[in-house]
């Protein structure tokens, strides 16, 4: 089996609560969104500072929607399941290979990032053209030495994928509900309703200094 | 991280050794999976279930051997012994009237003279004079014109929202609203939205710009951490938009307000409130739960709570027992005397001992553990060392939010209060968590 990997510096993420009617707009028709409560879906924002991979190094936003991982007999049990339906990167290196290998959905321009770290928090600011998108904060709980498995949707036409993610890294997580999320109007958040989004996460994580691994992407 | 006994063993060819523990996995990953079976996720469940079950997830549907009183005879499923005279603070018997001799003597004369159950629907032939009399007794107790008895708590909600609104309306409720709200808000196919917990600012985000129908909804005591609606400023804002509010007082009738009418008395609100809901089962020690209001309300929901008249009536045991003791509730006041009174010395007790519960301002206490990891090994610590007590991890609270839910009782003694919080403060220290 052939793994990709991408050694990374940072990842913050968090989970939002955001209307249901969105998130099926947004997911392929073969999937179905998990609902934190009736009617209230899970936006997944995700920021990456990778250090090492097969197109050198640079910085990377997903935004994804949370479904229900594929459970299947004898086979290990994900942490998570997404869809990641807008992904925006610093470099042109790096939209060309996740297109090509993992056929992810990206924002076609270089998009800037900054990361601020204070005592406890991450703040993610992602710019285009010097106007924010994304504003994201993210808290940290204790780290704890961890692989954890995911499993990752993609398109591509009527072809269907799923692939297997590894985060190799020192994790923290909890649900205290201290992080912030702002988002823009903007081509990257349409098919968002923003108000419809929450403001503060349901879920907040943080792996520092890592791995992530991917394996080679199966139909489904 | 992980130790060996807990991980999940997969048998496929796995290119990444992911280091998963059990215990992290909960019942929310088994809720969609591959194939087309129906059965597909009975196999990875087993096979999950094989693992945390005897971590502690046993702890859960531990049988009684005695009645909810103070001091319980419970069964451990790990070691199958019956475990005695354990000190009980998982029950909601905040009244202590569930075995009332006054309580079991009407339930035996009910038997003597209708047998066990009611044997048909509420609006067929289920409806006994004891029915009646409850409901009469019911509505003149919370000083409404008119009430209605449902088989259970859940079906009250159910029944009432789903009776109410329709398809096109909106409901609007707190986040921490309780399952059977929340599934009455399903069943009603109305637009539904979550404010976030009790922040009046945040409900009047959700409600603005809605042209129709609305109803807001929140609970007086809110059952994880005993903490009360702020109903006033709930109100001003539901009234500002048109909306009627309804308010679940499953944990707070016959706790709250100077005549226990709940949490809308408490706040001089009790005639404010368009819908009133609550329940048998906690402060009664009964089953069951209902609804009161105006008298068009109860009319216009005899005919459409689905939930009620498509249920067996509730057997008139159960209505004489729920009768005798909403009568000795109402005349006894000096029991939510001493339920405040036992509230106040156990926060005392738990504080002074450097235990942490939250935002508690009633006989419900969070005792946060915060430690997901531990939550079941403490609990069976406990049960050992003579306390029964329920724990609670992520899903039901949020990740890191793990810990045990105690319900206080009028029917506690000092010593049962200060022995019990001894073992809670010891068994917590001994574990770090304090």
């Amino acid at each position: 089996m052939v793994l990709t990997r991408y050694g990374f510096e940072n990842c913050v993420g968090a989970f939002f609560e955001m209307a249901t009617s969105d998130a099926r707009g947004l997911l392929p028709s073969h999937l179905e969104p998990l609902e934190a409560m009736h009617t209230r879906s899970v936006l997944a924002v995700l920021a990456f500072q990778f250090t090492e991979s097969e197109v050198g190094a640079y910085d990377e936003l997903v935004m994804a929607i949370i479904t229900p991982p594929r459970v299947e007999p004898g086979k290990p049990l994900p942490k998570a399941a997404f869809y990641p339906f807008m992904v925006a990167t610093s470099t042109a290196a790096s939209r060309a290979h996740a297109i090509e290998r993992w056929h992810l959905p990206h924002y076609m321009k270089d998009v800037e990032f900054d990361f601020q770290e204070s005592d406890d928090a991450m703040k993610v600011t992602v710019s285009d053209a010097g106007q924010p998108v994304v504003e994201l904060t993210v808290t940290q709980h204790d780290f704890n030495a961890t692989v954890n498995p995911y499993h990752c949707f993609t398109v591509e036409g009527d072809e269907r994928f799923k692939v297997n993610i590894f985060m190799d890294a020192p994790h923290s997580e909890h649900d205290e509900e201290n992080g912030e999320l702002v988002l823009h109007p903007h081509p990257m958040t349409e098919g968002l309703t923003l108000e419809e989004v929450s403001s503060y996460p349901i879920r907040e994580e943080w792996y520092r200094a890592g791995v992530q691994t991917f394996e080679e992407m199966e139909s489904i | 991280m992980s130790t060996g006994s807990n991980r999940i063993q997969g048998s496929g060819q796995d290119a990444v050794s992911a280091d998963v523990d059990a215990l992290d996995y909960d019942y929310t990953n088994f809720y969609f999976g591959s194939g087309d079976d129906a059965f597909a996720l009975l196999e990875p469940f087993a096979e999950w279930w094989g693992q945390v079950q005897p971590q502690g997830y046993y702890q859960y549907e531990l049988p009684l051997h005695s009645a909810p009183s103070t001091r319980v005879d419970v069964e451990d499923t790990k070691t199958h012994e019956v475990r005695k005279g354990l000190i009980n603070f998982a029950s909601y018997n905040y009244l202590g009237l569930s075995y009332r001799p006054e309580v079991k003597q009407a339930i035996k004369e009910a038997v003597d003279r209708f047998g066990g159950g009611s044997s048909g629907s509420p609006i067929l032939s289920g409806t006994t004079q004891l029915h009646k009399q409850l409901a009469d007794e019911l509505a003149a107790f919370k000083a409404k014109e008119a009430a209605m008895i449902f088989p259970t708590g859940y079906s009250a909600n159910v029944g009432v929202i789903a009776g109410l609104m329709r398809s096109g309306d909106l409901i609007v409720a707190d986040q921490y609203a309780h399952a059977s709200i929340v599934d009455g808000m399903i069943l009603s196919k109305a637009k539904s939205r979550f404010f976030r917990h009790n922040k009046p600012e945040d409900l009047d985000r959700k409600l603005r710009g809605f042209e129709g129908k609305k109803l807001v909804i929140v609970e007086g005591v809110y059952s994880m951490d005993g903490d009360i609606a702020p109903l006033p400023e709930i109100m001003e804002v539901a009234r500002s938009h048109n909306a009627r509010v309804l308010i679940d007082e499953a944990h707070s009738t016959f706790v709250f307000g100077a005549n226990g009418r709940g949490v809308a008395e408490h706040f001089g609100l009790d005639a404010e409130v368009d819908i009133h809901i609550g329940t048998f089962s906690k402060s009664l020690g009964g089953q069951g739960g209902f609804v009161a209001g105006s008298r068009a309300l109860i009319d216009y929901l005899r005919g459409f709570s689905r939930s009620r008249f498509f249920s067996c009536a509730l057997a008139p045991t159960v209505v004489a027992g729920i009768t005798r003791a909403l009568q000795l509730a109402s005349a006894e006041p000096e029991l939510r005397t001493r339920l405040w009174e036992n509230v106040e010395i156990m926060q005392g007790l738990l504080r002074d001992g450097g235990v942490d519960i939250g935002d508690s301002e009633s006989q419900v206490i969070p005792i946060m553990v915060r430690n997901d990891a531990k939550v079941f090994e403490i609990g069976e610590e406990l049960l050992r060392e003579g306390v029964f007590i329920n724990p609670v991890k992520y899903p039901a609270v949020g990740k890191h939010k793990s810990r045990f839910r105690m319900s206080i009782s009028a029917a506690h003694s000092r010593d049962e209060l200060e022995e019990g919080a001894r073992i809670i403060v010891d068994v917590l220290k001994r574990h770090h968590i304090i």
